[in-house]
């Protein structure tokens, strides 16, 4: 595969521009992924940087590379470009298959994409026939502190107090609450965990279970569903909170770049599965 | 006797649910991540869009969200300039 051969075609630019003073001023190539099929595309200003930059497809062989231009010799990076990159793969995934790199990944210039992509493009082939039609769906499942309060009462023999006003106990009392409180969650999540997984995994192809992130959460997940099969995915979730809805709450999100399933970097050590 | 006067709501959640009301439960459980994934891009690509989600949700007002954003924020800024593919030695 001759990846390098489109670098000398319309080169997207100078990879060292005129600075304002004169002075070579760097500029990078910031990497957003690798996409099937490789149509050249211009998404227009919707990269990160601000004002946000101009993000590309560029075909190098078999792949398109999905990439915006930056001046300097590095990017700083904002939590806002965090929003501007998962935007940029939300839109490409609608049309294609998609790699996500890691965030922040730049590259020197074009060529060292293109000797980049041509190394990695036979690994890459195996993971794009994996991915293909398929998208990546996300589970989050919070527990309700009604339903856990009401259960804390009921084990500590207690009544709440009317109007929510603040009362003073003990402090070995609010030990042992926060204690029993422990003890209904990890009993929720010994309970309800496997349940879910056994009514969503038979729809999935794939599945990673994430850290859980915040004191309310229960489960965290993602999973790998075939396109045609993400309407059912949706219907199971949705019979979970019919079920479980009065204690549990399900948060779904579908159509997520596959971070879970992909970890595309770029050292030598380190290449796609 | 030591008393804590709270509400009882709180009381009983405590203290799973009183840290979700600062932003230091968030910040405790990314330093819990291993040093070297404290400044990495991708581990706070992640922890962003996650702290995104449970303010979007309610799970997190917005003060401790905003303290938060920009503590991970500021973090990335610090670190993005990790790694150039095809980057020579005098950059």
């Amino acid at each position: 595969m001759d990846t390098g051969g489109t670098a000398g075609r319309s080169r997207p630019a100078a990879e060292r521009r005129q600075g304002r003073w004169g002075s070579a001023v760097a500029v990078r190539l910031y990497l957003y992924a690798l996409v099937d099929p490789p149509t050249r595309r211009t998404l227009g200003p919707v990269g990160v940087g601000a004002p946000p930059a101009v993000v590309r497809v560029r075909p190098a062989g078999a792949l398109g590379v999905v990439l915006s231009e930056v001046e300097g010799a590095s990017v700083a990076l904002e939590a806002r470009d965090v929003l501007a990159h998962q935007e940029v793969l939300g839109r490409l995934l609608r049309t294609r298959t998609v790699l996500p790199f890691r965030f922040a990944t730049l590259a020197a210039d074009w060529p060292a994409v293109a000797a980049l992509v041509d190394r990695i493009a036979p690994n890459c082939a195996g993971l794009v026939e994996r991915l293909r039609g398929r998208v990546e769906v996300g589970l989050k499942v919070l527990w309700s502190r009604r339903a856990v309060r009401q259960e804390a009462l009921q084990a500590l023999g207690l009544h709440p107090a009317a109007g929510g006003a603040e009362v003073s106990v003990p402090r070995a009392e609010a030990i042992r609450a926060g204690q029993a409180v422990e003890r209904i969650v990890q009993g929720w999540r010994d309970r309800y965990v496997p349940q879910i997984l056994a009514a969503l995994r038979p729809i999935a192809e794939d599945d990673r279970e994430g850290g859980v992130l915040g004191a309310t959460m229960l489960y965290n997940a993602s999973f790998l569903v075939a396109r045609d099969r993400e309407p059912d995915f949706r219907a199971a979730v949705r019979a979970l909170d019919d079920r479980w809805g009065d204690r549990l709450e399900f948060r779904y999100a579908a159509d997520l770049p596959p971070y879970s399933f992909v970890d595309l970097r770029y050292g030598g050590e380190e290449e796609p599965q | 006797m030591i008393e804590v006067g709270i509400d009882p709501v709180d009381l009983l959640l405590w203290p799973l649910a009183l840290p979700v009301h600062g932003f230091t439960f968030i910040l405790e459980q990314v330093r819990a991540a291993a040093d070297r994934e404290l400044y990495d891009p991708e581990t706070l690509r992640r922890q962003l869009l996650e702290l995104q989600m449970l303010y979007e949700s309610g799970e997190v007002p917005e003060d401790a969200y905003r303290a938060a954003w920009a503590e991970l924020g500021g973090r990335l800024a610090a670190a993005a300039a990790a790694n150039v593919i095809g980057a020579e030695e005098e950059d």
